[in-house]
């Protein structure tokens, strides 16, 4: 997927495979920037005008999205199949129309159901997602943080889709209100038997809640497996410095040891691995010649001429 | 030469008539004024009450005393006030009356309200007596005390009806200490009051109580002028980098305002000179490749070593962080915490961070306080209260920080709901509502800050059992299934 810019054409996303199983949760890591949020936005091709999908299919239970028209897309995938919590969901509501009508609205929006019974529907939501149904008569700034995530989760959920794709759930909320929504998405899923998408740039909360992650860089994947292997025997530098730079509270006190450099102009990207520039391991031909994802180990691909080695030598500090 | 002056005479008295008028309802309306003031504060002495009856009553007075006061002066320029007196006639004397109300109404009121405003202020809070001379030399910053209350806006109906005043218990009786070259951190939810701590130990706004040694000197006693020298040795480095800089500005412009604010170069070469300089200490090199950018030709990462360089480039003592790294990619953060470290240990400056992530602080910070609902719940060295957090909000804290390990113990909520709101902050321990182990005497007594183990100090009344059990949960790996 590219952006059309005044500068060039924006490879946000970039040759991307991956495969979600069903009741599966997939973590997409990476930095700001790295084109995590526009895939999520690619998936249930909500994309900007300026925005235009290349190539590539996205299928779902056997039909490619890609193909479908914009408005096949929204009669039978978006939201009944497909629901996104968006980034920011904080500030996503409506400030204007109680919390209730908001979540009411999407539901009659897609089904022929009557208000009533959305209505209905929508307090038996909110009881699921942990907010007093009595709550539903209030305006958003009648929440608190934690709440209006929760409510935006049962929008999400109030059409039973089979995928929700949950983009940074939890940024910008405290450590304890985290702790609450990640247990909730991970009961919502044993319940409905969900698959999620969780989009964070947050290591520890993608450990905490995924069964396989995929590292992004740049507009690609980097590293792909199931998350035991990635964290446990990372084999990508990028991924080994993330680890890094990560500090982990069990852990005694550590010096923090960071990534030189910042993420590339994704208008021109370095040829070559994209990783080169900011990698300890760069050769000659990490400039030239571009990395394929490899399986490694059973499930576990990643994409650098180097893997082998890293795993051999310095793999695990 | 009679005629014109007899001619003239009635239509000035009928107008110096209604001045007359003018001039005694203001002087009544200033009496009401004084009236409702002093009735206010006997029946609220002792209260907070004051402190918004006080500016609202201070302003209407201003409001009544100042027409009253051009009133009068009109008077006297007609000239009828002065011909009275010459003339000594007796009926006369009813506008010198007036004036003599008038004058007095404008003396009097400010600075009778003002004295109400300073009386009103002392009963906020218990103003402890500091003890200047006991500040050790080696505290570059000493915290006495300090609470900072907010009242609540009240409609006018509100004032008028005297309902009873809401105040923001923000900052409620915080101490703590902060040696030189150390690195302090504030950690705790949003709401628990960090960033007014920092907000008013730098002297931003003023504490309702208590003191704020900076260098052994309360800062809190300050004047503008002594404040604005103080703050070239305490400097300020914000939240998000992407709003802390101007945009319009090139990064030169940037870190030396304050170098030319406060006078402390003689020349455009000097001020280059001191920027490149502390463009180095903070690894933007080679500093003339940065010198002349705007902040948007800056990553993230790299404006805020420019707000750092801002801060270092006036030589401060004391650098305070408002969540530096919060807004950072997670692959920079450390890069710029490790800026921030460096310059501490190469210049000796000391550092007090405000910080929601225990997992870095341990890592970089070297005293930790926890902070919940604007009181220090516990303090000590950052690496021992995040192993073995005494007071079970830490523990919550702890326990709910998401571990990068799969296979590590899952994440585990110790506290129940959410942070209430400090306008009617819970009695006694403030904790209790949300406290797993809360016993009757936590909603009775508050618990006093007790120093348990050299250096830590914990505020709560089941510090034993409440360490000795989160410690056999998380030594056992105890997984707790999330949701079963």
């Amino acid at each position: 997927m590219y952006y059309n810019t005044t500068a060039g054409d924006v490879k946000a996303v970039d040759g991307l495979s991956f495969e979600l199983h069903e009741k599966e949760v997939l973590g997409i890591v990476g930095e700001s920037g790295c084109g995590k949020s526009s895939l999520a936005s690619t998936l249930i091709k909500l994309l900007p005008t300026n925005a235009r999908i290349v190539d590539g299919k996205i299928l779902l239970e056997g039909d490619d999205l890609v193909a479908m028209s914009d408005s096949e897309i929204r009669r039978k995938v978006r939201w009944t199949k497909i629901s996104v919590i968006p980034q920011g969901a904080m500030n996503s509501l409506n400030p204007i129309f109680r919390v209730g009508d908001q979540i009411t609205e999407s539901i009659t929006c897609h089904t022929d159901v009557k208000k009533s019974d959305a209505k209905a529907r929508a307090a038996q939501l909110l009881t699921l997602v942990g907010v007093d149904p009595a709550r539903a008569k209030n305006y958003p700034h009648e929440f608190s943080g934690g709440m209006k995530q929760r409510a935006m989760i049962a929008m999400a959920l109030s059409l039973s889709p089979k995928v929700l794709i949950a983009d940074e759930p939890t940024t910008a909320l405290d450590v304890i209100v985290q702790a609450g929504i990640v247990e909730l998405l991970l009961s919502i899923r044993r319940e409905l038997g969900l698959a999620i998408i969780l989009i964070s740039h947050d290591l520890a909360l993608v450990a905490q809640m995924s069964d396989s992650v995929a590292i992004m860089y740049a507009g690609k994947i980097v590293e792909y497996g199931p998350s035991k292997n990635v964290y446990l025997t990372p084999l990508h530098p990028y991924t080994q410095g993330l680890q890094k730079a990560f500090a982990d509270i069990r852990k005694p006190r550590q010096p923090l040891v960071s990534i030189p450099g910042f993420p590339p102009d994704l208008i021109d990207p370095p040829k070559g691995c994209r990783f080169s520039p900011r990698c300890q391991y760069a050769k000659e031909v990490c400039n030239s010649e571009e990395p394929p994802l490899l399986e490694a180990e059973p499930g576990h691909s990643v994409a650098c001429h180097f893997w082998r080695e890293i795993r051999s030598g310095g793999g695990k500090t | 030469m009679k005629a014109p002056g007899d001619q003239a005479m009635p239509t000035r008295q009928r107008s110096v008539g209604s001045f007359l008028l003018i001039a005694y309802v203001f002087a009544i309306l200033t009496l009401l004024f004084w009236l409702i003031l002093i009735i206010a504060w006997f029946n609220d002495s002792g209260s907070v009450t004051g402190s918004i009856i006080g500016p609202f009553l201070t302003r209407l007075g201003l409001f009544l005393a100042i027409p009253a006061c051009f009133s009068i002066g009109t008077m006297i320029h007609t000239g009828n006030l002065r011909g009275a007196l010459k003339r000594r006639e007796i009926g006369r004397l009813k506008e010198l009356n007036s004036l003599i109300w008038g004058v007095l109404s404008f003396f009097l009121t400010n600075p009778v309200s003002g004295a109400m405003l300073i009386l009103a202020r002392g009963p906020l809070g218990q103003v402890v007596a500091s003890g200047t001379s006991s500040i050790p030399e080696d505290r570059i910053l000493v915290v006495e005390h300090m609470s900072k209350l907010y009242p609540v806006r009240r409609s006018f109906s509100q004032v008028m009806s005297r309902e009873t005043e809401a105040v923001v218990h923000a900052v409620d009786d915080v101490s703590f200490e902060l040696r030189r070259g150390q690195v302090a951190g504030l950690a705790g939810e949003s709401g628990s009051g960090k960033t007014t701590v920092l907000r008013v130990a730098l002297g931003l706004t003023p504490t309702t109580s208590g003191s704020i040694f900076f260098n052994g000197k309360d800062i809190s006693k300050m004047s503008g002028k002594e404040l604005k020298q103080v703050r070239t040795k305490m400097q300020v480095v914000f939240q998000d980098p992407y709003e802390s800089v101007n945009p319009r500005m090139t990064v030169f412009d940037i870190v030396a305002e304050g170098l030319y604010v406060n006078k402390l170069v003689s020349s455009r070469n000097e001020a280059i000179e001191r920027v490149e300089k502390s463009l180095r200490d903070v690894q933007l090199t080679p500093p003339t490749e940065y010198i002349y950018r705007h902040p948007h030709e800056l990553s993230g990462g790299q404006r805020q070593r420019v707000a750092i360089a801002r801060a270092l480039v006036l030589g401060p003592e004391l650098i305070m962080a408002d969540e530096p790294v919060s807004m950072l990619d997670v692959s920079v953060r450390a890069e710029v915490m490790n800026v921030l470290l460096s310059v501490r240990q190469k210049q000796g400056i000391s550092v007090l961070m405000v910080t929601h992530d225990l997992a870095l602080s341990k890592d970089a910070v070297d005293q930790l306080a926890i902070m919940y609902l604007g009181k220090i719940v516990e303090q000590g060295p950052a690496q021992a209260v995040v192993s073995s957090p005494y007071h079970p909000y830490t523990q919550a804290l702890v326990a709910a920080v998401p571990v990068p390990d799969p296979t590590g113990p899952r994440i585990r909520i110790l506290a129940k709901g959410e942070i209430p709101t400090n306008i009617a902050p819970p009695s006694a321990c403030r904790f209790h509502p949300r406290c797993p182990l809360a016993k009757p005497i936590c909603s009775e007594t508050e618990p006093l800050m007790l120093e348990v183990s050299p250096g830590r100090q914990v505020a709560c009344h089941f510090w034993k059992e409440a360490n000795e059990g989160f410690l056999r949960g998380t030594t056992e790996e105890q997984v707790v299934e999330l949701a079963k």
